[in-house]
């Protein structure tokens, strides 16, 4: 069985990363290499926006200082959707970057 | 995981590669293989990696991308580019690169100006014929 890492965002949603996808995350942006722990703590603690065109699509960021400069942030997109009849939560992360963003409070 | 890859020639002969991720609706256009040195959001929906030292995009990611390229009762959607929102280290690198191939193969640079302001926005808008319309299954309800 696929491993699959599940974490809660701060409002309590449950979303997962399949080990599926964190090694084609690391393979498209090798900037996140060993940073697993901090891409899903993006996920945990970062602010959520939701994408202008999609309600079902979110994107977290957070401020990362263990990033080679100049990134300083990461980026996690994750998706929300219902699956069987039941309509099951199955929200999972899509894809990461590590992001060069203006410092602030994020 | 469903990705789709599809090469594509651009108009200076050159050969981009186009994942589609449809589980996700990602689109990602990688113009040169490699490690990029920095990445930047273009615009809430679009993320441009590229080398820091040479001003080369590597790739242009678009979240949601069938979202994206649906046109509005009123035409083509424009989005805001976060100028804001940029370093000022690498705004002008940015700027450089909206400005020359190959993002303007796929991406227009325009500006909304507002009425009763001096304040004008910079918008982009995507350039569809260029990108591939790749057929998705709609998501279902949002959960979110």
């Amino acid at each position: 069985m696929e491993k699959k890492w599940f974490v809660r965002d701060r409002d309590g949603r449950e979303i997962y990363l399949t080990e599926e996808q964190w090694k084609h995350i690391v393979t498209r942006h090798p900037e996140l290499r060993n940073h697993l722990e901090e891409v899903l703590k993006t996920v945990q603690q970062g602010r959520r926006r939701q994408q202008p065109k999609d309600p079902q699509a979110y994107i977290y960021r957070l401020a990362c200082n263990t990033l080679p400069p100049p990134f300083n942030g990461i980026l996690v997109v994750v998706v929300f959707r219902f699956e069987d009849k039941e309509m099951t939560p199955n929200n999972f992360i899509v894809t990461a970057w590590g992001i060069m963003m203006r410092k602030r409070g994020y | 995981m469903d990705i789709e890859k599809q090469e594509l020639i651009l108009n200076t002969g050159e050969t981009a590669w186009c994942e589609y991720d449809r589980k996700g609706d990602l689109l990602e256009i990688i113009f040169q293989q490699g490690e990029a040195t920095c990445a930047i959001e273009l615009t809430e929906s679009l993320i441009l990696r590229f080398d820091w030292e040479t001003c080369k995009p590597l790739s242009l990611s678009f979240i949601s991308f069938l979202q994206l390229i649906q046109p509005t009762q009123y035409g083509q959607p424009y989005f805001q580019l976060l100028q804001d929102e940029w370093p000022e280290e690498v705004e002008e690198r940015i700027w450089t690169m909206l400005r020359q191939p190959p993002l303007t193969e796929f991406l227009t640079v325009n500006s909304y100006a507002p009425a009763r302001t001096s304040q004008v926005i910079p918008t982009t808008g995507i350039k569809p014929p260029k990108i591939p319309t790749y057929q998705s299954q709609q998501p279902a309800l949002a959960a979110g």
